[in-house]
């Protein structure tokens, strides 16, 4: 009889391969650990065969042990795989929805599926798409993985293709199963499927791997689902504005066309019906009214074309100008429209050439001086001013009126815009041109307000000068 | 002199209070003008103006929130001055007390004739009238006879109602509303498909050409106006 360490010595190959490579393996080398020592230390020595009883019992014991030993360490390594398993997934299943809160658009988030899908099968994922609306129409075709992935078999197809019927995962490890190699799980977006994502999840700890991309695809759906909303919510404030604008558009078309059409058609047929019934100053005074009322018509219809052309972004020919020269003209111009307002025109010498479209930007200056008249109290005059200081050309319009509150300065600008404080004829047009034809021209508009003491507006605009070209 | 009656303009546009104000002046009335609801208020008050004309969009309140507060205590006609696309506006204007109204842009001969027909009918208020002439038909009250160039027209007693309110009030614009409520009681101001059949067939018995009115004309989508005989 050896000595009664020499069994422990044998016991220890199987606890390392127990605990190496698992319960079976354990197992296996429990037999060949149980065969070795009958082998090299039972009587009869070198034979299989047992001589002795007690020895039988002792081999008996031994082989128990190993057994017991291997299968405890087996299972022991196996928990310890399943829980490095369940880390392994949990992890990738938070990363998953972190970056899944960062995406804005669909087609980023099932990139993210592909991404960590692939982390979770450990290798590479396939996508199929179907090509026409489920579930009657649709078949689908492999659009991403299959440069890497074996080709599909026979039962992969049929499972890929239940999924998109079913609508439902289709495990590879579910009861019932197909004897597809690989899981199938169906995207849906909204009301159809958009993808199905094919994965191989191997052997070791699938089925919670499986789980995981059921969950992820679940939380991508959510994802999907709350993208969809968003969008609804932002296309129904979109219309929203739309339905201001048309209705604030309307509501202008009305006041600034209709007020001097029945300006004019009362003052025409006045003079009609009364004629010389009527005292001569009354009758010049209508004629006054008539040419004033289609003037202010003109400006309008000029203002609604020039919005058109802004609009549609045609027809913007771009020259060199002289900065002042467009400057004159404008003030030229609104000295005959508001021949009681006092417009002062105050120039730098060096004032240069700007690359500019010279009929835009004479009506937006117009607009300007337009606007600023009519808050203009009517003995203080509006400054117009042009200068250059390196690359930029600037127009300034000041206005001694009331100004404009903090809270509107920046919305000034929006068509059919009207402040709290005004109370003039105007469509809120001038300005929304301004912007879009400085817009145009590459230069920047801005308000200020106020600007002498409490009261008092200035409007910038800001042009990039240029050399003056070559001739 | 003659008395002048005085005419209130509540418009906020300067350039139509300017011609309505000499084409007024002209045509034989005193002018007064407000261009806030506040202000008409007051002037109101103040000088009891024979007519306004209101515009209903006013910087300060709702043009109808005028009529209201004015007809508390007056009768004064008002004449609305509205734009074509908003009938809602008109009607419930009418509907809250407004005689007539007028569309923007307007020639100045609409205005004064509806003018003369809002103050003339104040003036014949006191008199009941038995017997109504419009061009050649003739409308007999009290024994409910109508005759058409001297023919005597057959109408059931709902279509004679329905002559008689809208010829009582030659000239003068009446909202679906206002002559259902008068002819088939206040629960069917609301049945204007109905009105539209009977102001029909009573078309078919007395105009000479039903697809051309002359004598009862449509007011598209407010109401009907009987012809005024000048």
């Amino acid at each position: 009889m050896p000595s009664a360490s020499l069994p422990l010595v044998f016991l220890a190959p199987v606890l390392v391969s127990a605990i190496r490579y698992g319960f079976w393996a354990g197992l296996l080398a429990a037999v060949l650990a149980f065969i070795g020592y009958n082998f090299l230390f039972v009587e009869p020595r070198h034979t299989l065969s047992v001589a002795r009883p007690e020895d039988a019992l002792a081999l008996g014991i031994f082989l128990l042990v190993a057994a017991v030993t291997g299968v405890l360490a087996g299972r022991m390594r196996e928990e310890a795989d399943a829980a490095r398993n369940r880390a392994a997934v949990l992890e990738i299943l938070s990363d998953f929805s972190a970056d899944l809160s960062a995406a804005t658009r669909v087609e980023a988030i099932e990139a993210l599926i592909e991404r960590h899908l692939s982390r979770a099968a450990a290798g590479q994922v396939l996508v199929l798409r179907p090509d026409g609306p489920a579930p009657d129409g649709g078949r689908l075709r492999v659009v991403g993985g299959a440069e890497v992935a074996p080709p599909l078999s026979e039962a992969d197809l049929l499972a890929a293709d239940r999924a998109l019927r079913y609508g439902r995962p289709q495990a590879a490890t579910a009861a019932g199963w197909s004897g597809s190699r690989m899981t199938f799980l169906p995207l849906w977006g909204g009301d159809r499927i958009v993808a199905v994502y094919g994965a191989d999840f191997g052997e070791a700890g699938s089925a919670e791997r499986e789980q995981a991309a059921e969950a992820m695809l679940r939380q991508a759906e959510l994802a999907i689902e709350r993208m969809a909303f968003a969008r609804e919510a932002e296309d129904a404030r979109a219309a929203a504005e739309q339905e201001r604008i048309r209705s604030a558009l309307l509501s202008s078309i009305s006041h600034d066309l209709r007020t001097p059409l029945a300006t004019i058609l009362g003052s025409v047929t006045s003079l009609r019906e009364f004629g010389d019934a009527m005292p001569s100053a009354a009758r010049s005074d209508l004629l006054l009214a008539i040419e004033e009322e289609t003037e202010r018509l003109s400006r309008f219809v000029a203002n609604l074309l020039a919005m058109t052309r802004l609009e549609a972004g045609l027809d913007i020919k771009r020259e060199w100008v002289d900065a002042v020269d467009v400057a004159v003209a404008a003030v030229k111009r609104a000295r005959r429209s508001f021949p009681s307002a006092i417009i002062l025109l105050e120039t730098e010498p060096a004032a240069t050439a700007v690359n500019a479209d010279a009929v835009l930007l004479e009506q937006a200056l117009f607009n300007l001086i337009d606007n600023a008249v009519k808050f203009s109290p009517a003995d203080r005059p509006v400054r117009v001013s042009v200068s250059a200081g390196g690359e930029k050309i600037e127009f300034g319009v000041l206005d001694e009126g009331c100004g404009i509150p903090k809270k509107d300065l920046d919305q000034i600008f929006e068509k059919f815009f009207r402040g709290d404080r005004v109370r003039v004829a105007g469509g809120g047009l001038g300005l929304a041109i301004c912007r879009g034809a400085v817009t145009a021209l590459e230069g920047t508009i801005l308000a200020e307000s106020p600007v002498i003491d409490d009261h008092g507006t200035r409007i910038r605009v800001i042009l990039p000068a240029g050399p003056e070209p070559k001739l | 002199m003659i008395d002048r009656p005085l005419v209130l303009v509540v418009d906020d546009e300067p350039q139509i209070q300017r011609f309505l104000r000499h084409s007024l002046l002209a045509a034989g009335y005193e002018v007064e003008q407000a261009e806030t609801g506040q202000d008409a208020l007051r002037l109101i008050e103040e000088h009891g103006p024979a007519l306004i004309v209101l515009d209903l969009g006013l910087p300060d309140i709702d043009g109808k929130l005028v009529i209201g507060a004015v007809r508390e205590r007056r009768e004064t006609p008002i004449i609305v001055l509205s734009a074509r696309e908003r009938e809602t506006e008109k009607i419930a204007a009418l509907d809250i007390g407004a005689n007539d109204y007028v569309e923007k842009p307007f020639g100045i001969r609409e205005l004064l004739a509806r003018i003369r027909v809002c103050l003339r009918a104040r003036g014949a208020g006191e008199a009941p009238v038995e017997r109504i002439a419009v061009g050649e038909l003739s409308i007999d009250l009290r024994t409910r006879r109508v005759t058409v160039a001297g023919a005597t027209i057959k109408l059931t007693p709902k279509e004679f109602d329905l002559l008689a309110l809208l010829a009582s009030h030659p000239g003068r614009v009446m909202t679906h509303r206002q002559i259902l409520a008068k002819i088939w009681g206040p629960a069917h101001v609301e049945d204007t498909p109905y009105l539209r059949v009977f102001i029909g067939q009573l078309r078919a018995k007395i105009e000479t050409d039903a697809a051309a009115p002359r004598l009862i004309l449509t007011e598209p989508g407010v109401g009907y106006r009987m012809m005024e005989d000048d």
